[in-house]
């Protein structure tokens, strides 16, 4: 028998990079469903607020504190959102 | 959330419960049918008497069916089991391993020599018996196992009752001869560990085939002394005819099989000792292609896993549905709602609550999503159980070898949060499609702006932060976190620091978002299990890796150039006596036996071995069988290794010099020397150069005019590209497929795809030659470098597989192998 090292069933076994997967794409969903609904909702000036906060981090590490300190809709929206994202993966899961 | 939980409910039965269940029928078995516990029962083996068709037959009147230990029970002859059985019945010795007919054939003594002709008797060939047994039943009373089926199961038809009972005597019948085939099997793959692991397997698979085909006959007996309420219900019915039908097609194709292999290696192996054959009836057999994956026979483990896939893809197309549905009704109520809207002005509110995953929905809406969920949980625990039944499927394929079960649990773990974040993530996608696409929202200003800003951002970076936050339940602290300092930081827990640093480190790559489109909805149930199926072959493989090594001593000290480092005293006496560098090698044609050089001269002599020894490890020679005829040569001790083998044959070899050219060997009429006294061939045979007579200007020295005897298998075109790519593309390694078991490892054979048996096989000899030869080459085929070990053990399988099949191998012998390798070092 091989080693763990070795053996492909491990590699099979370890699904780290899909854990990570399924995080960034949940959070696309989440952030995009965010933005539109912040858009729709908010006004000319909020709008254009976000728009710079993001053009300005373009390593967005940064972005998203600023957007949710400086734009307190944006922040109960996208809190509203990952709320109701969790809520609805748990009625399946 | 929990998306990491352990596997759900099951609501489907699993393979194991299966067996389960099987057993307990079989114990109702008993009471329903008395004869089961007779005292006659006991095992038949080929040590009793047996008809020559092969069928464990009646030895005398008390016993009407004997029964294989694998079945419990022995049932009494019925009329189409009774037709099945012939006449003739037949003695077989207790030292015998093959039926022989009582009166007629002689019994060959215990103590057979390999080399002594054996008495052919009437042995019938196993596809012919399996055929006229089909023959023979389909014939009785013009009832085949086909009308038995139909006829069992109507209960309304008047003669359902006898026709279960006469149905459960044939299967009994199919399990019997499959027992006999097997135990002949066994006997004939004695001696060969590669045969003997295959028969392993069908031995696993037939005593699954017998579980089940205990579970249904023990069904059929009760069915036939139902009456009124007590009969099963419809339903029931039609499984339990489906599963008698598939396993009685799964033992005609596992007999098929077994009779082929049969016929193959009866024909391909040496007398055995005790052991009896008919040549003749063996030679008509045509050779059996090996299996594909395709083909390989289909066991009761893969009956119940195929049963529960039927019902899984009946549930996953309802969940489907039901998605389809509930947001084609989410987009009608989108679409109604946005007829009063007015592109230029802000979007009403009835719309807005629409959006998002906190959606207000109509109470209709409400109702098909609630469905749709119920779907999806129904759908997701029937994948969990189908897992299970393809788990324990792997576990039986691989049992003993591999697939340790921890891991398979955990496989089957990672396959429910898989389908479980698939079923989240599609519903969820779906959801934020119909928003956007929603008739006059899609155009409004805004709309485009939010898309406009997803677009322009990189929005894409942040999206893992958001999905870490949401998911592990930190949502917006999460999210403050990542602005402030190490400190915050600290607060969070270990595997959201290290998810969020990974999220960071990989949107640093290019086309991230790609990647992630392209692996939208992960690995598949299938692929998942696929891939751990074809992983536990390579497990399998390395496991098997030292068992697989009949020859290594012999092929690794030849592949390493004389080195004998693995080899056996045999060959420690070669190289310490007869370093093959410093030998004459006598070069044979093709067809010729096996030459060897042989430690006891001082000048090569000729062993001559059978030819089956060539194609069996077993008979690597530990000593020279016969010493052909070859008139002594004297080499002098400091005589000078010659760079090439040389022909030998109607040539008288130079007495002992180191320099060969000068050297007054008789020249034969086809022979002309050079200027420089060398002589050359001028047709035929050995050398490509000027004809009789003309001058000398195509002549060589002797050094280079001398050499090679001819050897039309290993000339030809260098290995093509397109042949080494091929090869460098081999990845299957099949346990059911032995050839391919355990030649190379998985290193050796980096991988991604590729008709592995047809390519190797299509191979010319001049290409493998060329492997071996050409280091360049050989770096080329296998990139990560190959042991020779690995080589060896490919050369072994192409010599027991595929001389009587490929037309290119059939002259690749021990020899080829030696002189090339010698060569090439």
């Amino acid at each position: 028998m091989q080693d763990d090292t070795t053996n492909p069933i491990t590699d099979l076994v370890d699904d780290s990079d899909e854990e990570l997967d399924f995080a960034q794409e949940a959070g696309m969903v989440i952030l995009e469903s965010a933005i539109t609904r912040f858009v729709l909702e908010a006004d000319d000036e909020e709008v254009q607020a976000l728009e710079t906060i993001l053009s300005a981090h373009d390593i967005a590490t940064d972005a998203l504190p600023k957007l949710v300190e400086n734009i307190p809709r944006f922040a109960d929206i996208l809190s509203e959102e990952m709320e109701g994202f969790q809520k609805q993966a748990d009625e399946i899961v | 959330m929990n998306l990491n939980g352990g596997l759900g409910a099951r609501r489907i039965s699993s393979f194991a419960e299966l067996r389960v269940k099987a057993q307990e029928q079989q114990d109702a078995l008993k009471s329903v049918a008395p004869v089961i516990s007779s005292p006659l029962m006991r095992a038949p083996t080929l040590t009793e008497t047996v008809s020559p068709q092969g069928e464990p037959a009646q030895s005398t009147a008390e016993a009407p069916r004997i029964m294989s230990p694998l079945r419990s029970e022995a049932v009494s002859a019925e009329p189409v089991m009774a037709a099945e059985t012939t006449t003739e019945d037949v003695v077989v010795p207790a030292s015998e391993s093959e039926p022989v007919v009582a009166e007629e054939a002689p019994v060959a003594a215990p103590e057979v020599a390999p080399d002594i002709s054996v008495t052919p008797v009437e042995v019938p060939e196993a596809a012919e018996v399996v055929d006229a047994e089909k023959e023979v039943e389909t014939e009785t009373e013009g009832v085949t196992f086909e009308t038995l089926v139909a006829s069992a199961y109507q209960v309304d038809a008047p003669e359902f009752s006898r026709a279960a009972e006469q149905l459960a005597l044939s299967l009994t019948g199919r399990l019997d001869r499959h027992a006999y085939y097997l135990d002949r099997l066994r006997i004939a793959a004695e001696g060969n560990a590669r045969r003997q692991r295959e028969v392993e397997m069908f031995q696993a698979r037939a005593e699954l085939q017998t579980s089940l085909g205990d579970s249904v006959r023990s069904f059929l007996y009760m069915l036939a002394g139902s009456t009124g309420e007590a009969l099963p219900k419809p339903e029931v019915l039609a499984t339990q005819r489906k599963i008698a039908t598939e396993l009685a097609g799964y033992l005609e194709k596992d007999s098929e099989r077994i009779a082929a292999r049969l016929s193959e290696w009866e024909s391909s192996e040496p007398v055995k000792k005790g052991e009896l054959i008919a040549p003749k009836e063996v030679a008509e057999v045509p050779p059996v292609a090996e299996a594909t994956p395709e083909e390989l026979p289909k066991g009761p483990e893969d009956v119940a896993y195929e049963s529960l896939t039927g019902d899984w893809k009946t549930i996953r197309e309802t969940y489907e549905e039901g998605e389809r549905s509930y947001h084609e009704a989410l987009r009608a109520e989108l679409a109604a709602q946005a007829k009063s809207w007015n592109p230029l002005k802000s979007i009403p509110y009835a719309a807005r609550k629409m959006f998002g995953f906190n959606q207000k929905l109509s109470g209709e809406l409400e109702k098909r999503k609630t469905e749709s969920t119920a779907n999806a949980i129904l759908y997701r625990d029937a994948s969990n159980a189908l897992a299970v039944a393809k788990r324990d499927a792997l576990m039986h394929k691989f049992e003993g070898v591999a697939a340790p079960e921890e891991k398979m649990q955990t496989l089957l773990q990672r396959h429910e949060r898989m389908l479980g974040r698939k079923l989240v993530l599609s519903r969820a996608k779906e959801q934020l499609a119909a928003m956007q696409e929603a008739p006059s929202l899609a155009e409004h200003p805004r709309m485009q702006k939010a898309l406009e800003v997803l677009q322009n951002n990189k929005w894409k970076v942040m999206a893992g932060s958001v999905g870490i936050a949401a998911l592990t339940g930190g949502l917006l602290p999460v999210l403050a976190a990542l602005g402030t300092g190490v400190a915050v930081r600290a607060g969070l827990g270990e595997k959201i620091k290290s998810l969020l640093e990974r999220s960071k480190n990989r949107a640093s790559a290019e086309n991230v978002t790609a990647q992630w489109r392209e692996r939208l909805g992960y690995l598949s149930y299938d692929e998942l299990l696929a891939t751990a199926e074809r992983a536990l072959e390579k497990v399998a493989m390395a496991e098997k890796h030292a068992s697989y090594t009949n020859l290594a001593a012999f092929g690794a000290a030849a592949v390493a150039g004389g080195a004998f480092a693995g080899a056996g005293p045999n060959l420690a006496d070669y190289a310490e006596h007869m370093p093959l560098e410093n030998s004459v090698q006598a070069v044979v044609a093709p067809e010729a036996p096996v030459t060897l050089p042989t430690p006891e001269v001082s000048a090569p002599a000729e062993i001559v071995l059978a030819p089956e020894a060539v194609a069996t490890p077993e008979y690597v020679p530990t000593a020279p069988v016969e010493v052909a005829e070859v008139p002594p040569v004297e080499v002098a001790p400091a005589v000078a290794p010659l760079p090439e083998p040389v022909h030998m044959e109607a040539q008288e070899v130079p007495s002992a010099s180191s320099e060969i050219e000068v050297a007054p060997a008789p020249v034969p009429e086809s022979v002309v020397t050079t200027e420089y006294g060398v002589p050359v061939q001028a047709e035929g045979g050995y050398l490509t150069t000027a004809g009789a007579g003309e001058e000398v200007a195509n002549s060589v020295p002797v050094a280079e005019a001398m050499p090679v005897a001819p050897q039309p298998a290993l000339e030809g075109t260098p290995l093509s590209p397109a042949v080494a790519e091929t090869i460098k593309n081999i990845e299957t390694f099949n346990v059911e497929k032995p050839g391919f078991l355990g030649m190379f490892s998985s290193n050796e054979l980096q991988t991604t795809g590729g008709e592995v048996y047809a390519t190797m096989k299509d191979l010319t000899l001049d290409d493998i030659a060329k492997i071996y030869q050409d280091p360049v080459t050989r770096a080329e085929v296998f990139p990560n470098g190959v042991s020779p070990e690995s080589l060896e053990r490919w050369v072994t399988w192409i010599q027991e597989h595929n001389t009587q099949e490929t037309p290119a191998y059939v002259n690749l012998k021990l020899e080829d192998f030696v002189t090339t390798v010698h060569r090439a070092h």
